[in-house]
């Protein structure tokens, strides 16, 4: 019996272990993907406005004439980067965000997109940013 | 048996390109689950009792050089995609490699865990 309990108690210890690398992994991996998108729309944004990311990202967002879906990523990658001087012009745009309500990222600017992008840029946790920033 | 483990994997071989190609996932998946049961109940029929100690000691010497040889490759590419990546710009390279290095650290984290695992259940 006590023999079957360690066996038992290895097997669990190994599972355990396997599931919580499983699990580490795909944060990992999932924190690089984030890193490569915030990248991408930087330098999608800077090869039309001047500045620096931050910068240009703020523009890009400003930018009434700019395709909704760039504008929405502007917004997300600006509440990625974590950079206090984006906060006034996000808040700027924020009208709010009601629970549960949909958005047409093609149409309009997503007040979820902003409601997070506020949240992060003022100083709430962003647990995945150690990995890439 | 060796006959029809072979017979079942190219079906489910078939059965999941065919699923992949087509876009249809539940065909995919159900070509593996169709696969396992067959070799399940195959396996009951024929009451053959599966234990070669040559074939588990082949199959784990061939095991741990898979192991050492994809460990190294993915490194070596993983390193060559990020050098590459950022000297070119290219964000998606360079995500691929680091990706490539998370799979190799999960490769040896994993290695380790089933080696102790295995140490202990053969009274190590």
């Amino acid at each position: 019996m006590t023999r079957q309990k360690a066996r038992l108690k290895n097997l669990a210890f190994c599972v355990a272990g396997i599931g919580f690398l499983m699990l580490l992994f795909m944060f990992f991996v999932t924190a690089s993907w984030i890193g490569y998108e915030v990248k991408e729309v930087c330098k999608e944004a800077m090869l039309k406005y001047e500045g620096d990311r931050v910068e240009a990202l703020i523009k890009l967002l400003e930018d009434d004439a700019a395709d909704f879906r760039a504008r929405n990523s502007a917004a997300w990658a600006l509440g990625q980067l974590g950079d206090r001087r984006a906060l006034a012009a996000v808040k700027k745009r924020y009208k709010g965000y009601e629970k549960g309500s949909r958005c047409d990222r093609g149409a309009e600017l997503c007040r979820y997109e902003l409601y997070k992008a506020v949240k992060l840029l003022e100083g709430g946790p962003n647990i995945s940013a150690f990995v890439w920033r | 048996m060796r006959r029809a483990k072979i017979l079942v994997t190219s079906f489910v071989c078939a059965i999941v390109a065919i699923g992949a190609t087509s876009g249809n996932m539940f065909l995919a998946l159900a070509g593996i689950a169709m696969g396992a049961l067959f070799m399940a109940l195959v396996r009951r029929r024929s009451g053959e009792v599966y234990f070669d100690e040559r074939v588990e000691a082949l199959g784990g010497r061939a095991a741990r050089a898979t192991f050492a040889v994809m460990s190294v490759f993915l490194g070596f590419l993983s390193l060559i995609f990020i050098f590459i990546g950022r000297r070119t710009g290219d964000g998606g390279l360079e995500a691929l490699g680091t990706v490539f290095c998370y799979v190799v650290c999960l490769n040896c984290a994993i290695y380790s865990i089933t080696f102790k695992y295995f140490d202990r259940e053969h009274g190590g």
